[in-house]
């Protein structure tokens, strides 16, 4: 194995492949969270509710930007970034202000700014924003229950309503989460009176009872006041337990862009390779790591037959926001430069398929039989009238849904249904392990609705070729 | 001083519709024949009910064929291969067959509708992006994506002189571009104020391309200079966004028009921004954004389609409700391994 060392960024922690061991990594390894985040927060609640302004604060993202959202036709800008957190060292510190948050490429000790402290901010998490409708964390979060998302952010406006007290059916919901923390925001304290505010903060507390984010510490903020966001900082550090993670199961990445970045007109022979980019679920990846893309590149052969050609290539740099990495875990988006013809990388074509180690990679499957669920009604159906309408009819022969399994998303029709059993031919093949569970949605009034739940049993799997194609 | 925001006239919209442009910019475009929708298509398209046509099902069929070895099914299903749902029989012979001429002619197409292609509904297919083979490939996407609903059932949706017969006067059509797969880098948007170009954004506005700063000067002059010859008071409205490919300082080609207004998508500007750039009336060549500096893999906006609407509304909106049914129907599988809840729900 080559000795491998990050020159790039001097004032961060440097990272030598030769010095590291899978075995003593955790979320807070100093060198690892000095260059990439390790934590994964989503975010939940309205838009107008503030969410981007607090991403804006604790990130001090001055670069992305933060549009506000647009009818869902449209595409919806997102708020994404990174955050260190830092403490500082000198224990008269008072708190909150003891804590501070930075943007990625913050230097990991920097002096404190209170007046005559003598103390120094240290780092001591780097921690992701995952703000994004849809992003397949809340789903994969749902149907894996595997840490995409460690931890959550409620976002609560104190000048709105809050959610109503839950019936007994709800109370064990949240603990399917697996979010061992919740914090809850309550922002825009700002523009409240204080009895609107300690209203709201109780009947907060009421909605949360008998779940097991009973207890979830609720902060007042002010995100544009920058208000209380070092209390943020503080929960963040004492309130989210450090996630377990996996460093040493072969790695995976899910895929959600690829793209070309060679200049127009460039020779063949100067050619960049490919460069990836998606979560890590598992394990690390490595700078001159051999790497596998699955389902590769689908291609019919002159019979008609469905061919799968997975990508063999190698990993020639990593980056997590502006930060190069000599080696990267599970937390945040990742970068991966390969040596893949960028032609196959281009306009996010790899999206959706899973990276890792040769030859550590799940089978490919164009037919599926799962184990299924059906709801009763469609979700978010509260008023009496709509109940009947919400209905959510039987599956039925050759119906077309869409399938999401695990991380992955891909449409399906329905081939035959036996009891609880259905057959489902994939529309595209998929990279997916046995037992993995499934959501089931289905066209209802132009959307695609949840209709229920199932586990993967068994499939047709279609084994890869080796060559490549040349488009 | 801001401007108001614009406002879009039906009229607008409609000089953006495919048919109706092209042909007066055909020479400068790709390749693209465009088939009129009848009106079984067009309510095909518009109901809820997702099955594909039958050619397209046999198609899936023959592959399914094809793919499986013997070994592999070793429980058969009695009503597997009984085709005995009669209801869902979906045909367009004509329309069907138009398209597959297309495909013999060009081998795989982009599809779009009048104004919309289904790029929301990429998760769909094969390669996650909208080159299509078959029939069952452009079925598919056209029934999946909400871009394409928007076409079909409210194209006027943000026009102040809408008015409810208009829908019906509109001839929709499919539009086959052939496929070349273009580079997300190349694409720029341009905002059009009174025959004028005054902004240009990158149009793959969420990565950093190294290389388009160092020529950003020479974009800039051969988009004006394509735009002066082939595009400007040729399109009816005086304010227009319009999309254009540079492949190379010489090969330059005209993507799409939109309406001036909210509903495009001003990329790396924002609407205010191009109000007040197009009220200084100087003829200073126009401002140009594209990303200058790596930040990182973001987030693909894209995905918020590949999960069903209730995930995404969730994790965007306030909708408590949604959350704690889909927690508590996880909870109930947990809890039902093999569940009597499959009763009929009729």
């Amino acid at each position: 194995m080559t000795v491998y060392e990050i020159s790039g960024q001097p004032h961060l922690a440097k990272q030598s492949l030769a010095e590291m061991d899978p075995n003593q990594l955790s979320p807070l390894t100093p060198e690892v969270i000095s260059r990439q985040a390790t934590i994964n927060i989503g975010i939940i609640g309205h838009v107008a509710h503030g969410k981007s302004t607090v991403v804006k604060c604790l990130s001090g993202a001055a670069t992305g930007r933060f549009k506000s959202e647009k009818d869902r036709n449209m595409t919806i800008k997102l708020g994404y970034a990174n955050a260190k957190i830092f403490e500082c060292d000198n224990d008269k510190c008072p708190r909150p202000r003891r804590f501070r948050s930075a943007g990625p490429s913050k230097e990991d000790v920097f002096p404190c700014d209170r007046p005559r402290c003598g103390g120094q901010f240290r780092l001591v998490r780097h921690v992701s924003f995952v703000d994004c409708p849809g992003q397949n964390s809340l789903m994969a979060t749902m149907l894996n229950g595997t840490a995409v998302m460690d931890a959550a952010l409620l976002l609560i406006a104190a000048n709105d309503t809050c959610p109503q007290p839950q019936t007994s059916e709800h109370l064990a919901a949240i603990s399917i989460m697996n979010l061992n923390s919740i914090l809850v925001l309550q922002n825009k304290i700002d523009l409240v009176k204080e009895v609107q505010a300690k209203e709201q903060y109780q009947q907060i507390i009421d909605f949360l009872k008998g779940t097991n984010a009973e207890g979830a510490p609720i902060i007042q903020i002010s995100a544009i006041l920058k208000y209380n966001i070092e209390v943020i900082c503080e929960y963040v550090i004492r309130k989210i337990p450090v996630p377990l993670r996996d460093f040493t199961s072969k790695p995976r990445l899910i895929v959600i862009r690829s793209f070309d970045i060679n200049k127009p007109g460039t020779k063949v022979d100067d050619l960049k390779g490919g460069v990836a980019g998606g979560s890590i679920v598992k394990g690390i990846l490595k700078i001159d790591q051999e790497i596998e893309v699955r389902p590769g590149i689908v291609s019919k052969d002159n019979e008609g037959r469905l061919q799968c050609c997975p990508l063999l290539s190698k990993i020639v740099s990593l980056y997590a926001e502006q930060n190069d990495l000599a080696f990267a875990v599970p937390g945040g988006l990742i970068g991966v430069g390969t040596k893949i013809d960028p032609t196959l990388c281009r306009a996010d074509r790899l999206v959706g398929q899973v990276l890792g180690e040769v030859g550590a990679l799940p089978e490919i499957y164009t037919k599926i039989q799962i184990i299924y669920f059906l709801l009763r009604r469609l979700v978010g159906v509260r008023t009496e009238g709509d109940k009947k309408g919400a209905k959510v009819a039987k599956l039925t022969k050759n119906e077309m849904l869409m399938v999401n399994i695990g991380s992955l998303c891909t449409g399906g029709r329905v081939l035959a249904i036996k009891d609880n059993l259905a057959k489902i031919q994939l529309t595209s093949p998929a990279c997916v392990e046995v037992s993995e569970k499934i959501a089931l949605s289905r066209r209802v009034n132009y959307d695609f609705r949840l209709i229920g739940w199932g586990e993967f049993r068994r499939g047709t799997v279609i084994k890869p070729q080796v060559e490549i194609p040349t488009t | 001083m801001t401007a108001d925001l614009p406002r879009v006239s039906v009229q607008d919209v409609l000089n953006c519709s495919f048919p109706v442009w092209y042909p007066t910019f055909e020479k400068h475009s790709f390749k693209s024949v465009i088939l009129k929708l009848t009106d079984d298509v067009v309510q095909y398209l518009r109901s809820d009910k997702f099955y594909l046509p039958t050619g397209a099902n046999e198609a899936m069929d023959e592959m399914r064929r094809l793919n499986t070895e013997s070994s592999d099914d070793e429980d058969h299903w009695s009503d597997e291969d009984a085709d005995n749902d009669t209801t869902n029989k979906i045909s367009f012979p004509e329309f069907e067959q138009q398209i597959k001429n297309v495909l013999e002619q060009y081998d795989a197409v982009f599809p779009k509708l009048n104004w919309s292609s289904p790029k929301d509904a990429r998760w769909m297919i094969s390669d996650s992006r909208l080159k299509c083979m078959n029939l069952a490939d452009i079925f598919l996407l056209l029934k999946s994506s909400d871009f394409i609903t928007h076409d079909i059932c409210e194209p006027f949706k943000f026009c102040y002189d809408d008015t409810d017969n208009l829908l019906s006067t509109i001839q929709y059509v499919l539009v086959l571009r052939k496929w070349s797969a273009l580079q997300p880098s190349k694409e720029f948007r341009c905002f059009v104020k009174n025959h004028r170009i005054i902004a240009i954004s990158q149009r793959d506005s969420e990565n950093y391309y190294e290389f388009i700063e160092p020529v950003a000067d020479q974009i800039i002059t051969n988009i004006v200079e394509f735009f002066n010859t082939h595009i400007q008071n040729k399109f009816p409205s005086g304010d227009y966004v319009v999309d254009i490919y540079r492949k190379d300082s010489n090969k330059l080609y005209i993507i799409d028009f939109n309406p001036w207004g909210p509903m495009t998508d001003s990329l790396l500007f924002d609407w205010p921004d191009i109000l007040t750039l197009s009220l200084q009336n100087n003829d200073e060549k126009p401002e140009f954004r594209y990303v200058s500096s790596q930040n990182g893999i973001k987030p693909n906006s894209y995905t918020q389609y590949a999960v069903p609407k209730d995930i995404a509304d969730i994790s965007r909106e306030r909708d408590f409700n949604k959350l704690a049914d889909v927690l508590s129907s996880r909870v109930q599988v947990q809890n039902h391994d093999t569940d009597s809840d499959n009763e009929t729900n009729t």
